[in-house]
């Protein structure tokens, strides 16, 4: 055998190697349709633009179509039963928020459901659903303590409006007035949008509001201020592109529902294992994906993975956090 | 302020840029003739392909489609009495009629030319008037939203809408209003009528109730008025660009005030966050009633009517997105996926928009000018050969309706339950009309009514009673109990002369 043909041999030898390493890596793609990506809300919204963001990117990943479908109704129930009615086959899988995924539903949906928490799992998480307390440019708060003292001098002389009723946002809610001891002292009310709740600051009928503010366009934005985001300290990742005070911070003191907010990709647990690697492998491939964070970003929500089990402890630790506090918001949260 | 048109206008001249806005304008065209298929479907369905396009391009696409969809959602309804969205009801309700008679080519030609004078206006109207609607968003709070839409309700539910019979008119925006009470109430959270049924939660999808007050009872009567179908078939359908236009013409001459007074109504009624092009185009509709010389042509095919609606929900449209630029603020789920497009292109909207994107944000306004112009070119040739879906056999009609609105009703909200609802309010919507009970009320009802409980409560959540005593909506109240106490007395006294008549009989 000459030299040549005995480098060529090797050299197919380690790219043989390569390739069996990398198929090792590389769960067995079990998908020979489709992967439907169920989106619990109508076109146009966040949830809505981060499916179709996956669907974008993922074909190339998984070599069949990617379905988006949008399931409204029943504040994401609707869309979240449907995935649980299909095969635990792996073809559907649902995106939820932090407030809104089968981990609330399990806890505070006001029918009967035909699942528990214990019926989900998640594939991992992709991005930090960023809630803040926002004022006008021209607020008299120039902190989130003003308010907080405020509403203790005065009760009621505060209107706070937050996402919700019904929504895990109303616990957030009560776990920071909690915290500031000023449960019942403001006049909290309840938007279904962020950008309604935006709106009302701005014509005055709002003092302050718990909204969505992980759009880049929040930065700087030259009629609201954003006095706190929340958002856990030790979870800020090191390009975090907003510097706002945490929630945490502003009033010091750590807490464990606000701030532990991320969207979610989620399946049935009774999917076999191999199944949830191989999906898990996919949306991570794409989450890591250049392009993917690229449009992300651009799009004003910074991406991020974290892998099932972080994401797995994450959704109990909030889960068993919501269960204790039910007892709170029905008392207080009259529906 | 007129920095970036040059730079919008080089944009816009390029073929390739036209090209696109001219495909979104097709398929908005389409998506807005189409029952239940709404331009906001359309634009979600769309949105994936607009990744890999020059930013620019893709926002002008949506707002193609988003634009082309409003001013095409009379057609179906000119055509077969089923409205493309709720914006194109009360050209419905005179557009049918007309076509009845043999006018569907002048209906339709009035809504298309209606419609671009209205983009017109609109377009001068967000150009001129950007910073005072600026104002107008931010002075409009919960009160005065729930009280504007409290006006619009009593203004045409006490007017147009009722003219014929006050009685079952005002009886049939009750029944919309009660029908809009089902599912989740905003405010508290609390679940009405069907608490174990999800899919209700967010109350009947309006699709639906379009679906089923317009197109079931359309399969109906298509099927039982075979008589009827062949005196349409008589009719003369020849669709002349020339003569149309010269009748428009004629029309624009004789009630150029009204399209006038219609397009800065639906330019100013756009600019107000949460209300839009439907609320501009029952006050058109409400306006050219009220106006009108000849009142008993409503509700028997009036072309005034037509125009009035259309050329203010067509108004509404550019200024619909001001909220959006110049806040920052989307108002609408179209808006919403417009603001995904932006950010996507990099582009942040809000007030600082104007002075770091001059050239984009010219590009937006212009580009929704060109869809109106668009829109005209594609429009009158599809006109052309729709007038004749008038003559089509029920046999092939009805399997279409049924196809396009199941199709529609499904694609709303994605599960078949909505299909069953839809036929269920469209079952009721036969035994009103037996009883006389005009639908379109049902509809105006049903799609105010939410939005009236939940600002209002909102409000007096947010100030108890003194806050609707703030100037705004002090003045928004009392023109509501005026025009309410007004059209009352000036509807039912007629009916009260007649009672005391019949009862002085019988004694």
């Amino acid at each position: 055998m000459s030299r040549m043909t005995g480098r060529v041999g090797v050299l197919l030898a380690a790219l043989v190697g390569a390739t069996s390493a990398f198929a090792q890596d590389a769960p067995e793609n079990f998908l020979n349709r489709q992967l439907t990506i169920v989106i619990p809300y109508g076109p146009g919204g966040l949830t809505d633009a981060r499916g179709r963001a996956f669907q974008a990117h993922m074909e190339d990943v998984i070599d069949v179509p990617v379905v988006v479908q949008n399931l409204s109704g029943g504040g994401a129930l609707v869309g979240t039963n449907f995935v649980y009615s299909r095969p635990s086959d792996g073809t559907h899988v649902l995106i939820a928020s932090g407030s809104d995924g089968p981990h609330a539903h399990s806890v505070l949906s006001p029918t009967e459901l035909g699942w528990s928490w214990e019926d989900w799992t998640p594939i991992g998480q992709f991005a930090m659903s960023i809630l803040g307390f926002v004022v006008s440019e021209d607020s008299q708060f120039e902190t989130l303590m003003d308010a907080v003292e405020q509403v203790r001098k005065e009760p009621g002389s505060v209107t706070l409006a937050s996402l919700g009723p019904g929504r895990a946002d109303d616990l957030y809610m009560l776990e920071f007035m909690q915290a500031t001891d000023t449960i019942g002292k403001w006049n909290w009310v309840f938007y279904s949008s962020s950008a309604a709740a935006q709106a009302d600051i701005l014509s005055g009928d709002l003092d302050m509001a718990y909204i969505g503010v992980s759009r880049k366009d929040m930065i700087d934005h030259p009629n609201f201020e954003v006095l706190a985001q929340g958002i856990k300290p030790s979870e800020i990742p090191d390009d975090w592109p907003f510097d706002w005070p945490t929630v945490e911070d502003a009033i010091g003191t750590e807490l464990d529902l606000v701030g532990a907010s991320y969207a979610t990709v989620f399946a049935k647990t009774d999917t076999p294992e191999e199944r949830l690697d191989y999906l898990e492998y996919a949306f991570e491939t794409v989450a890591n994906d250049e392009g993917f964070r690229k449009a992300r970003d651009d799009y004003g929500e910074p991406a991020l993975w974290r892998d099932r089990e972080t994401a797995q402890d994450n959704l109990d630790a909030v889960h068993t956090k919501l269960q204790e506090m039910k007892p709170l918001r029905d008392e207080h949260v009259k529906q | 302020m007129y920095e970036g048109m040059g730079e919008a206008l080089v944009f816009l001249a390029n073929p390739l840029n036209l090209a696109w806005i001219g495909l979104g304008t097709l398929l908005g065209l389409i998506a807005g003739t189409l029952p239940g298929v709404s331009g906001v479907s359309m634009m979600a369905l769309l949105l994936p392909f607009t990744f890999g396009m020059p930013p620019e391009t893709s926002v002008l696409m949506l707002i193609g489609i988003y634009a082309a969809s409003t001013y095409s959602s009379s057609t179906g309804g000119i055509l077969y009495n089923i409205p493309g969205g709720a914006a194109g009801v009360p050209t419905t309700v005179e557009g049918y009629k007309l076509a009845l008679k043999g006018r569907a080519g002048e209906a339709l030609t009035t809504d298309i030319y209606a419609s671009f004078i209205g983009s017109v206006i609109g377009f001068v109207g967000a150009v001129i008037l950007t910073p005072i609607f600026i104002v107008l968003a931010t002075q409009f709070g919960t009160a005065e939203r729930g009280l504007f839409a409290l006006l619009a309700l009593v203004l045409v539910g006490t007017g147009a809408l009722s003219r014929a019979d006050p009685l079952r008119g005002l009886l049939a925006i009750g029944i919309g209003l009660l029908v809009g009470t089902v599912g989740m109430q905003p405010n508290t959270g609390f679940v009405r009528f069907v608490k174990d049924i999800p899919q209700l939660w967010d109350g009947f999808h309006l699709v639906w109730i379009i679906v089923g007050l317009y197109a079931v009872p359309q399969i109906f009567r298509l099927a039982s008025l075979e008589k009827y179908f062949e005196a349409v078939r008589g009719l003369d359908l020849h669709y002349g660009f020339g003569v149309e236009f010269r009748r428009f013409l004629g029309l624009l001459r004789r009630h150029w005030g009204l399209f006038l007074k219609t397009g800065i109504l639906g330019t100013c009624i756009g600019a107000i966050p949460g209300l839009g092009t439907v609320a501009a185009s029952w006050l058109g509709y409400q306006e050219a009633y009220r106006s009108s010389k000849t009142k008993e042509e409503f509700g028997n095919g009036s072309i005034e009517g037509v125009a009035g609606a259309e050329t203010a929900n067509n108004a509404a449209v550019p200024t619909t997105i001001v909220p959006l630029l110049a806040l920052g603020i989307p108002g609408s789920a179209a808006s919403a996926l417009i603001l995904g497009a932006f950010l996507l292109a990099g582009i942040q909207p809000g007030p600082q928009m104007m002075e770091v994107n001059p050239g984009k944000v010219w590009t937006i306004l212009l580009g929704l000018f060109v869809t109106g112009a668009f829109f005209v070119a594609f429009g009158l040739p599809f006109h052309r050969i729709a007038v004749y879906v008038t003559k089509v056999r029920p046999a092939y009609l009805i399997p279409a309706i049924v196809a396009f609105s199941a199709i529609g009703t499904f694609l709303a909200t994605g599960f078949e339950l909505g299909i069953y609802i839809a036929l269920a309010i469209g079952l009721a919507a036969v035994v009103l009309e037996r009883l006389h009970l005009p639908v379109a009320n049902v509809l105006l009802g049903a799609i105010l009514g939410p939005t009236i409980e939940k600002e209002l409560l909102l409000a007096y959540n947010i100030g108890g009673f003194s806050r609707f005593l703030q100037p705004s909506a002090l003045a928004l109240l009392l023109l509501t109990l005026f025009f309410l106490v007004w059209g009352l007395y000036r509807n039912l006294l007629p009916g009260l002369g007649a009672l005391r008549v019949a009862k002085g009989r019988a004694a």
